[in-house]
């Protein structure tokens, strides 16, 4: 990740740590699953039957793009679903 | 979590928008018993994201103002003080209001009965703890809200493509930029909204792309005599965007979002009047991220779902619930306040949602002509009638800034994806249409389009409008979307727990 995408100056929850793919990764209570995920530059979430990668859309729980298997659960909607201190992420379930 | 529910109600709300919490406000307090559904873990719908921000749930109360500058206080939305005290006094115990989220609204059965998923308070409706629940309500308010809508491009399936509201809410509730260097693109006032957001936290706005030229822009001034203030936040919104020097493009659409993993770099090029692209005016940017919206279209499921009449009209965004002057839907006790009736905006959702209340409180025999404040009962709904025929006249004009030239859709790129969920490009919808599949149905059954988990959502208004642009059919003609339980996914598991129990334990089971 090249820029921080998280604004420096904003308050923020109590921080926690999620892993993501094995690998952990900092957020805060509050955020969405999609919102710690994007700060941290991680955009393809799924891939479709035919391979493409595909992300978070439309952002409000409408368009299914945006399905991870959350703590071994699979097709949860990233946006809609609020980060957790030791919340596992699979991407590309 | 679902024990401390009733399962009967006076009044069921569903949707915890500025209309909804404005009927539930209105309804408070009256002996009467409430329930306010909404599938955010979060009061407020879309309009509030910013002022329940996340430590503002952590900590239970209303996030503080960030140094609110005086110039921000005089100009800030008066619907935002509004609508958080609304949100704040509904939650007080006493209210009669019980609050019930997330909570996911399966679907709508006979009598008002209405079918919920609900899970644990902040984590997902559909997780490991979700259950089904149902309650039944003598008069239900829908305050279901819009979606966006899109006019599709080669490539905006890859991730980085968003809505602009799915960028506004990284903004506004969590404080987290889209990327490091964003395009915006579209006809929707979204697009001056998220560029301020965008630039006021220091972030990158490479270009804004919008559809309408600057003379059609410019035209539609004197439209808006009667609505200064939208007047005075666009006049902000574009000082803000001509200081950070951001390349604005009008009378440009998108083309085409490039990329490999994800998107990397979007290509503009002017339309002619007939929709089509302009050869040799393609311009291309690098970004690593990419917002788009054509407008909005109201939440019309449930409504659907429950046996209310709809009626398409371009001015109310599209397909809306029919609604008369109390709100009131064609069907028995059912209410349609806010964007569910029409596009209007949040002061349209807050007037709205407080005609339907003063409606259902005489409906009940809470307020009676001899009472002594019957006279201010009256008066105070002549007045809301008043504002409400402002508002419309708003939303109208909103509809109509948004809108996109109906040729647009008829010139959509064959290896366009139109069904996202599917994959259905355009090529293969314009051979049905050309084969006779000409309604929505047929259109269906021939190419799965519209079928996918998101139900048309997103995919639904496009196709309306291809139709229309390929065989002059109105969307009247077509009809409207058909709604099923569950209007939204839900685990199999949820409805065999039996199965659950015994032969296939939950994955999460497998692997403790």
């Amino acid at each position: 990740m090249t820029q921080q995408l998280r604004i420096p100056s904003a308050a923020r929850g109590k921080q926690i740590t999620i892993t993501v793919n094995g690998i952990p990764l900092t957020a805060y209570e509050g955020e969405t699953v999609h919102a710690a995920l994007t700060a941290a530059g991680i955009y393809p979430l799924r891939h479709t039957l035919s391979d493409e990668n595909r992300g978070a859309f439309c952002g409000m729980g409408l368009c299914y793009e945006c399905l991870v298997t959350v703590n071994h659960i699979p097709d949860q909607r990233a946006c809609m679903t609020v980060v957790q201190d030791g919340m596992e992420i699979q991407t590309h379930g | 979590m679902a024990d401390k529910y009733r399962n009967t109600y006076h009044v069921a709300v569903i949707g915890a928008g500025i209309g909804g919490l404005s009927a539930a406000y209105t309804l408070a307090g009256q002996g009467l018993n409430i329930v306010l559904i909404d599938e955010n873990p979060h009061m407020g719908g879309q309009f509030l994201r910013q002022h329940f921000r996340p430590e503002s749930l952590v900590t239970g109360g209303t996030a503080p103002g960030s140094r609110s500058r005086l110039l921000d206080r005089i100009f800030s939305d008066p619907m935002v003080p509004a609508g958080t005290s609304l949100a704040e006094a509904v939650s007080v115990p006493g209210s009669g209001v019980d609050i019930l989220h997330p909570a996911q609204v399966l679907g709508i059965f006979p009598d008002r009965r209405i079918w919920i998923m609900t899970g644990p308070a902040g984590g997902p409706a559909a997780g490991p703890d979700a259950r089904l629940m149902e309650i039944q309500a003598e008069i239900l308010i829908f305050a279901t809200g819009a979606r966006e809508q899109y006019l599709p491009f080669k490539g905006w399936t890859l991730p980085g493509v968003m809505s602009l509201g799915a960028a506004q809410i990284l903004v506004k509730s969590h404080r987290i930029l889209p990327g490091a260097c964003t395009a915006i693109a579209g006809t929707s006032p979204l697009m001056m909204a998220l560029a301020h957001d965008l630039l006021k936290h220091r972030g990158q706005v490479a270009i804004l792309a919008d559809g309408h030229s600057l003379l059609w822009k410019l035209a539609q001034l004197p439209f808006f005599a009667r609505h200064g203030s939208k007047l005075i936040q666009g006049a902000r919104y574009t000082a803000r965007l001509l200081r950070h020097r951001v390349t604005v493009l009008h009378g440009h659409h998108i083309r085409k979002a490039q990329g490999q993993e994800r998107v990397s770099g979007a290509v503009f090029a002017r339309t002619g009047p007939d929709g089509r692209f302009l050869e040799g005016t393609d311009r291309f940017w690098q970004v690593d991220s990419l917002a788009v919206g054509h407008g909005f279209v109201p939440n019309i499921e449930l409504p659907v779902q429950a046996g209310c009449r709809v009626i398409h009209d371009p001015d109310l965004g599209g397909w809306a619930a029919a609604v008369n002057a109390d709100m009131q839907t064609s069907a028995k006790g059912i209410y349609a306040v806010g964007e569910t009736a029409g596009i209007g905006g949040a002061e349209q959702s807050l007037v709205q949602g407080e005609i339907a209340g003063m409606a259902i409180l005489e409906q009940l025999g809470r307020i009676q002509p001899r009472q002594p404040r019957w006279d201010r009962f009256v008066k105070t709904r002549h007045q809301l009638y008043h504002r409400a025929d402002t508002c419309r006249s708003y939303g109208a004009l909103l509809n109509r800034i948004c809108r996109v030239p109906a040729a647009a859709y008829r010139h959509i790129p064959d290896d366009t994806v139109i069904c996202r969920c599917e994959n259905i490009t355009m090529h293969t919808i314009r051979q049905a249409v050309r084969n006779g599949f000409s309604s929505w149905s047929s259109l269906k059954k021939a190419t799965r389009c519209g079928m996918g988990r998101c139900q048309a959502r997103i995919c639904g208004p496009v196709i309306e409008k291809i139709l229309k642009a390929l065989t002059g059919t109105e969307p009247e003609t077509i009809g409207p979307p058909v709604s099923r339980a569950p209007v939204k996914n839900l685990p199999v598991r949820l409805l065999m727990p039996s199965v659950d129990n015994q032969d296939n334990p939950p994955a999460q089971e497998k692997h403790p």
